[in-house]
């Protein structure tokens, strides 16, 4: 929740660390999976399969796409408010971003839902 | 001989900007670059740039040579000659007046916007403002900025969006005064650079400090104010 305010918020101090934050938790979930990997050399597609369907890992996984999202996002809009502007590109700049940030908004919502999607059908 | 070729638009004659190819001999000296313009000058009135100390004091004649931005008075020729070539242009990502002199309009109006004085609003001693040693320290490798422009016009960010980001020699000026014991507004200052784009606008590329003349290092400063932010904000 205090995420998401932090997302939302003008401020560019809280974005910048929402994003770092974001960033960590994606990490740490990189490195629990490289442990489990390491650790479980003979897993089976079963054993692999329930720990998936446990609930704590189902809320692992999802708060990682969470946070990729968030990290690619705003990562993106400063690519776009960079390289997309008035004085890069001309007068039409501030429209064509406008759709950019309007369209990856859409895939990476698609992409949390199609996310959510397969963990709860597991 | 050398070939000095300087980047030459004079907006009322020319169409577009152009190169011109100039020879110089050196006789064996290792001159400065802007005594190199000025020879050349007598050569050819019409080439224009600004200069004024001529010993890296003032901070007039930044420009960018043979790649690299600097002040043409403190730069020799052996630094800047390559092949028996050097190429001289204006500082990059601001509009051109003539030939090398730019309009630092935008760059001034990001400096103003960092309010560049102390504020202090208890009243005046009757003498002055003491500082200890400690706190006077801070302030070096920050109150030397001249202004010369070549790191903020070196930096990628302050090219795509000079507007919105101060810039690293503005950010290092706003550090000067959110690092001076004496001044007592920098709740106020970092709330005015608290947007995504006045401080937050430098991914730390590092151009600016391999560029300043006055080696000064507008990176760090910009960090500490980063962290002066984050902790106003945990
Ligand atoms: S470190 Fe920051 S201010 Fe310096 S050149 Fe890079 S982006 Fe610009
Ligand atoms: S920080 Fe250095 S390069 Fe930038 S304006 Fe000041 S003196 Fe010039
Ligand atoms: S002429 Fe003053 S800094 Fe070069």
């Amino acid at each position: 929740m205090s995420g998401l305010i932090l997302f939302f918020s003008r401020s560019g101090t809280s974005k910048w660390l929402l994003q770092r934050f974001a960033a960590m938790i994606v990490l740490s979930y990189i490195i629990f999976l490289a442990c489990i990997f390491i650790t479980h050399r003979e897993m089976d597609y079963s054993e692999w399969l329930n720990l998936n369907k446990s609930m704590s890992m189902r809320f692992f996984s999802f708060l990682t796409v969470l946070s990729l999202s968030v990290h690619a996002w705003i990562g993106m809009w400063c690519v776009l408010t960079d390289y997309i502007t008035v004085r890069l590109i001309g007068p039409k700049a501030d429209f064509i971003r406008s759709i950019c940030v309007k369209f990856l908004t859409l895939i990476i919502t698609l992409y949390m839902l199609w996310v959510l999607q397969v963990l709860w059908r597991l | 001989m050398i070939t000095v070729s300087v980047y030459r638009y004079d907006p009322e004659t020319d169409e577009h900007p152009y190169m011109q190819d100039f020879e110089f001999d050196a006789v064996g000296k290792d001159f400065m670059v802007l005594d190199v313009l000025e020879k050349l000058k007598i050569e050819d009135p019409s080439l224009v740039f600004r200069r004024s100390c001529r010993e890296g004091v003032c901070g007039s004649d930044g420009m960018n040579i043979s790649g690299k931005n600097g002040l043409a008075c403190i730069t020799p020729l052996s630094e800047a000659v390559r092949n028996n070539k050097i190429v001289i242009r204006p500082l990059p990502g601001l509009p051109v007046i003539r030939d090398l002199v730019i309009d630092m309009k935008q760059f001034y109006a990001q400096y103003e916007k960092i309010e560049p004085y102390m504020v202090n609003d208890s009243p005046a001693p009757q003498t002055e403002r003491l500082q200890s040693q400690e706190e006077r320290a801070r302030l070096d490798g920050l109150y030397e900025c001249i202004l010369c422009a070549c790191c903020s016009t070196a930096c990628p960010s302050f090219w795509w969006n000079p507007e919105k980001f101060i810039g690293p020699s503005g950010l290092l000026q706003a550090y000067r005064f959110l690092a001076d014991s004496r001044d007592t507004a920098a709740k106020e200052r970092l709330s005015k650079l608290d947007d995504p784009f006045s401080v937050f606008r430098c991914h730390g590329i590092m151009n600016c400090v391999q560029v300043c003349p006055k080696g000064l290092n507008p990176t760090r400063a910009i960090g500490h104010i980063r962290n002066m932010l984050i902790r106003g904000a945990t």
